[in-house]
């Protein structure tokens, strides 16, 4: 026989009732693992081609060539006669004081390279004036705008040496003319070329590049690959400010050349440079950007082209040779 | 007859039972009247037995047995107060809770360093360097209260490697934080794996989120105070806690006249890291080693009137080989120390009195790269202060006061051998406020509030009122709007996980204060007497926020103002917590939406961006399961959604560069274009606490961080080789479960 059994009295479930309990919250915990990341619905950024163009205007230098391409996705090889853009009408004006066009520049494609784009008039680049890049797409209906200010000349001056030994005195004495760029004061940009990099030239802080790169021999091993040790070849140094040198007397400055930016013994020429804000502005910015993206994430740099980016720099440059002896 | 037997013997056999019994009789008040508050409940915390008061304030819980009790005592807005005591048979003891209104409901949160272990907030936060060596050694849980602090809702992290605190859409440097009255510039040990506070050593912790109180100034966003503490109730205490990472210990007592506490902290990675290194691990830091201290003695100098001063120390040193190409070398220390004098001038007056002094030092330095990079800083505060409360009547209260302090901030960078950056700035400033406390009715409050300050040089002047309407419907809800302009007169720079590189820096000539406008709502409802729901929104805008560029290269004879970037913010979101304080299930589930967004000249074209920290839903729960006989489950669950990075989506290469010496490809894309993956991570433990021969607790924890093995990623990094194939590295944050041990012993 069966007895029939009262019924349960219903349980009252309150919120408090329900949190009491061991359950419901495991439950809870499991569902929000599950569900919430659901709420992230963003997708990965997609890329859009952007234009570039790049040209650098050096105060007293004819003018310079300037060349127009297309970003390309990550992924993908750059090539810059394949992603050249042709087609454009490109020209630089040179402005007056007011900024209207005292000069205007025409450009015409360089019939050997794609997207590089060679001045008609090979007029000679002037300190101290504003250039302005134009550039018209007519297959994409854009046009690009960049302009520039150009540094001043200046030189190395006599009592450079020609001949120095590795690593004696502090640095390499550069006595250098006056540099002015407008409302600030110069920034400088180092740079050495050697003729004759190898191996065997190398200099400790040159080794220790290579070493810290990869061991000598490994280097030497993947040569094949392109590692090769002409890419040491050209070496520049950080921006640094006027104000980081001693003035000299007579007007100018005293560059104090850095025994660590020289990486091979031997015949080296040192390129001075001063640059304009849109360069500088480029330079450090792609400086951090080459230092790669840590904790604090990847860094843009600054470019001073409206419609587009690259970079359409002034710059002043004055070089000196010297031999760099080993030590005893 | 049978009657009158049936009476004796049940007169017989509870009247002896009951002259056993003792009875706590008690009476709530207000901390800031002095009056009694009617309808507070009055609970035994471990036994279902309460009261409320009446309308007299006060209550009576009689038929007690002989044991230990620990009470409980709460109303709606105000903080909660708790006594511990011990009765005897038969014994009748008095007790008075005084209870102090809450500033700000949903806007400060209240807890002390020991409720933050015991609730498993602290304990279950860890951390890890990079190397997988150092990830499977368990011990890197140790109780931590800012990572605690990061389970309230409003406040979220960027990674586990970091102790820094995002607040309601503001960066770290937007946080005020207070040790006693000294304010402190560097809040992590090991480079911010862990805060810098002892947690035996911090009696209370509040979290101003949002429209804070007018004695404190100088902060876009928060403000975080810290007190030393606590000293033991009666006799002395002392507690001992051991774990592979950091061990700690701390003793307090009290006498009639004062109590006093000292308590250390040093890491003890030292032998493992010796035998690691023994077995020629790679990554592993050379040095390592850290250590704290705190100090605090408090005298009563006659009725109404105390005096306490603390001291606070840590020296941190870590050396770390990253790889081949890079060695980081850190040392830094801080200092502070607070002295403060409390006096009762008559029944409506109180004065308080204070001086205060910390100083920062780092010496940081990059080797092994071409360029060796070398950080100094130093931060040095002294700053006095005064303010006097006058309560006139139960519907009024006003506070007037006013603070000076004076700060030294250098900072020195050195590439190789030249310096890039050198600034030394000295301001003096002095903040004059004024607030007052109105109560028209018993259920209405109205808070106002304005704060004045003056920074030389610089001859800057800002007014930063505030104001908060709170009502009280019913008992057991609150209601709270709050709005207010803040000002901040320096920036912090720095980069996650690297803080001995972190600098401070002023407001001075070219570059003003920053300011922000915001306005907050809150709601807190004790749904039952152990169960409170609380739920706030936030808005607020930022203006002429500051900090240096990283990405000038040379900072000689630049002007001041040149060395930072300016620009604009704002940040809005809402929360819900739900805590359950009492029971056998007791815990945290908060939730916080939120959106923050910046703006700068230089990046995506002046545009808004997200800000690194922002996370559109953060969600915490941390609960706790007695299991009976000193046995309990604990576990922790976060998820948050995914924080912005900036992925390369495209890239060209110069040409014709005159000054490269070999091509670098360029990398375009819009700064904070893409979000990492969601975080997500569940931590189990296990506790069992007991006594030991009744002269001593312990409590033994362990643990597993990270259950799941869930992979969270710290950031990504991007890189082109010579075929211009990208690589795409993704450096995670603790990618396999890590168990944890620690043992407490408290005498």
């Amino acid at each position: 026989m069966i007895e029939s059994l009262p019924a349960l009295p219903r349980p009252v479930r309150t919120l408090e009732h329900l949190l009491s309990r061991p359950l419901p919250p495991a439950l809870l915990l499991a569902l929000l693992v599950g569900v919430l990341p659901g709420c992230d619905t963003a997708g990965p950024p997609t890329h859009e081609p952007r234009y570039v163009v790049e040209s650098y205007q050096v105060a007293g230098e004819p003018l310079a060539p300037v060349r127009l391409m297309r970003t390309v996705p990550v992924g993908r090889s750059f090539d810059a006669r394949d992603d050249g853009v042709a087609g454009a009408r490109v020209r630089v004006d040179l402005l007056a004081e007011g900024g209207s066009a005292a000069r205007t520049y025409a450009y015409r494609p360089d019939p050997s390279t794609r997207g590089r784009y060679l001045p008609e008039d090979p007029d000679s680049v002037r300190p101290f004036r504003t250039y302005r890049l134009r550039v018209e797409i007519p297959d994409a209906e854009t046009s690009l705008r960049a302009r520039t200010t150009i540094p001043d000349t200046f030189r190395v001056l006599a009592g450079a040496p020609d001949t120095v030994t590795y690593r004696d005195g502090a640095h390499v004495p550069l006595p250098a003319s006056k540099s002015r760029y407008p409302e600030r004061r110069a920034i400088y940009l180092l740079n050495t070329r050697t003729a004759e990099p190898s191996l065997d030239r190398l200099t400790p802080t040159g080794r220790e590049l290579v070493a810290g790169l990869e061991s000598l021999s490994a280097f030497r091993d993947r040569e094949d690959e392109g590692y090769t040790v002409g890419s040491l070849a050209g070496n520049e140094w950080p921006l640094t400010n006027a104000a980081s040198y001693p003035s000299r007397s007579a007007g100018g400055r005293t560059i104090t050349y850095p025994w660590e930016a020289v990486l091979f013994f031997g015949a080296n020429r040192i390129e001075v440079h001063t640059v304009g804000d849109d360069l500088y502005d480029f330079i450090r910015t792609i400086s951090v950007q080459k230092q790669g993206a840590g904790p604090a994430g990847y860094t843009n740099v600054i470019d001073h082209v409206r419609g587009g980016t690259g970079v359409f720099g002034g710059l002043a440059r004055a070089t000196h040779r010297v031999y760099v002896r080993r030590p005893e | 007859m049978r009657k009158v037997l049936l009476v004796l013997l049940l007169a017989l056999a509870t009247g002896p039972a009951r002259a056993q019994d003792a009875t706590i009789r008690g009476v709530v008040v207000d901390s800031a009247q002095g009056a009694p508050m009617p309808g507070a409940n009055v609970r035994l915390l471990d036994r279902p037995r309460g009261t409320a008061t009446g309308q007299d304030g006060r209550f009576v819980l009689d038929g007690l047995a002989p044991g230990r009790y620990r009470l409980k005592c709460t109303f709606v807005g105000y903080r909660p107060a708790r006594h511990t005591l011990t009765l005897e048979a038969g014994e009748k003891v008095s007790l008075r809770f005084v209870l102090a209104a809450r500033e700000i409901v949903a806007e400060e949160v209240v807890v002390t360093g020991r409720r933050l272990e015991e609730a498993g907030l602290g304990g279950l936060g860890s951390a890890t360097p990079e190397t997988a060596d150092l990830r499977a050694m368990p011990g890197l849980g140790q109780g931590d209260l800012f990572r605690g602090l990061r389970r309230l809702p409003g406040v979220s992290a960027t990674t586990d490697l970091s102790t820094d605190l995002h607040v309601r859409g503001g960066a770290p440097g937007h946080t005020l934080v207070r040790l006693d009255e000294a304010t402190l510039f560097n809040t992590g040990h090991a480079m911010g794996l862990f805060s810098a506070f002892n947690p035996d050593a911090v009696d209370e912790v509040a979290l101003h989120r949002g429209v804070y109180p007018t004695r404190y100034g100088g902060r876009l966003g928060s403000v975080l105070q810290l007190r030393t503490g606590p000293s033991a109730e009666d006799g002395v205490h002392g507690s001992l806690q051991g774990g592979l990472l950091a061990s700690r210990i701390a003793l307090s007592g009290s006498h009639p006249g004062g109590d006093w506490l000292v308590s250390g902290r040093r890491s003890t990675f030292e032998p493992m890291l010796r035998e690691l290194s023994a077995r020629e691990v790679d990554g592993l830091p050379r040095r390592f080693w850290f250590y704290d201290v705190n100090g605090r003695a408090a005298v009563r100098a006659g009725e109404g009137h105390r005096l306490e001063v603390s001291v606070f120390g840590t020296e941190d040193r870590l050396e770390l080989p990253v790889n081949a190409k890079l060695l980081f070398d850190a040392v830094y220390d801080q200092q502070a120390g607070t002295l403060r004098g409390t006096h009762r001038l008559g029944e409506t007056v109180r004065a308080r009195w204070h001086v205060a002094g910390s100083r920062y030092r780092s010496d940081a330095r990059v080797h092994r790269t071409r360029v060796p990079f070398a950080r100094r800083v130093e931060v040095r505060s002294e700053a006095a202060g005064t303010e006097l409360t006058h309560r006139p009547g139960p519907r009024l209260e006003w506070t007037i006061g006013g603070r000076v302090a004076r700060r030294h901030y250098d900072v020195r960078d050195v590439h190789l051998e030249d310096t890039r950056l050198d600034r030394r700035r000295r301001t003096i400033g002095g903040a004059a406020f004024l607030s007052t406390t109105l109560r028209p009715t018993a259920r209405w409050t109205v808070d106002l509030g304005v704060r004045a300050r003056h920074q030389r040089p610089g001859r800057f002047w800002r007014i930063s009122p505030r104001a908060r309407l709170s009502v009280r419907p019913w008992d057991r809800l609150r209601l709270e709007l709050a709005a207010g302009r803040q000002h901040q007169f320096l920036t912090r720079t720095g980069r996650p996980t690297l803080s001995a590189f972190d600098v401070w820096l002023p407001a001075g000539p070219g570059v003003g204060p920053a300011r922000s406008d915001r306005a907050t709502a809150g709601l807190e409802w004790e749904i039952t007497d152990c169960l409170r729901l609380e739920l706030g929104g936030y808005a607020r805008r930022m203006e002429g926020i500051f900090r240096l560029d990283r990405r000038i290269p040379d900072a000689t004879g630049r002007s001041y103002g040149e060395l930072f970037l300016t620009g604009k913010g704002y940040a809005y979101g809402g929360e819900a917590a739900l805590r359950r304080e009492e029971g056998r299930l007791t815990g945290l589930i908060a939730y916080t939406w939120g959106r923050t967004e910046r703006r700068y000249p230089t990046i995506n074209d002046f545009s808004y961006y997200p800000a690194a920290f922002d996370r559109r839903h953060d969600l915490d729960a941390v609960l706790q399961l007695r299991l009976g006989r000193g046995w309990a489950l604990t576990g922790a669950y976060r998820y948050a959604s995914a924080r912005p990075t900036t992925r390369p989506v495209g890239y060209y290469t110069l040409v014709d560069a005159p000054y490269q010496g070999h091509r670098h490809a360029t990398f375009v894309a819009p700064r904070h274009n893409a979000r990492l993956a969601p975080y997500r991570r569940m931590d189990l433990g296990l506790r069992k606490s007991g006594g030991l021969f009744g002269a001593a607790r312990y409590r033994v924890d362990l643990q597993v961080i990270n259950v799941l093995g869930h992979a969270n990623v710290w950031y990504r990094a991007y890189e082109v080789d010579r075929s211009y194939e990208v690589r795409r590295t993704s450096m995670p944050q603790i990618p396999v479960p890590l168990p944890n041990l620690s043992v407490r012993l408290e005498l």
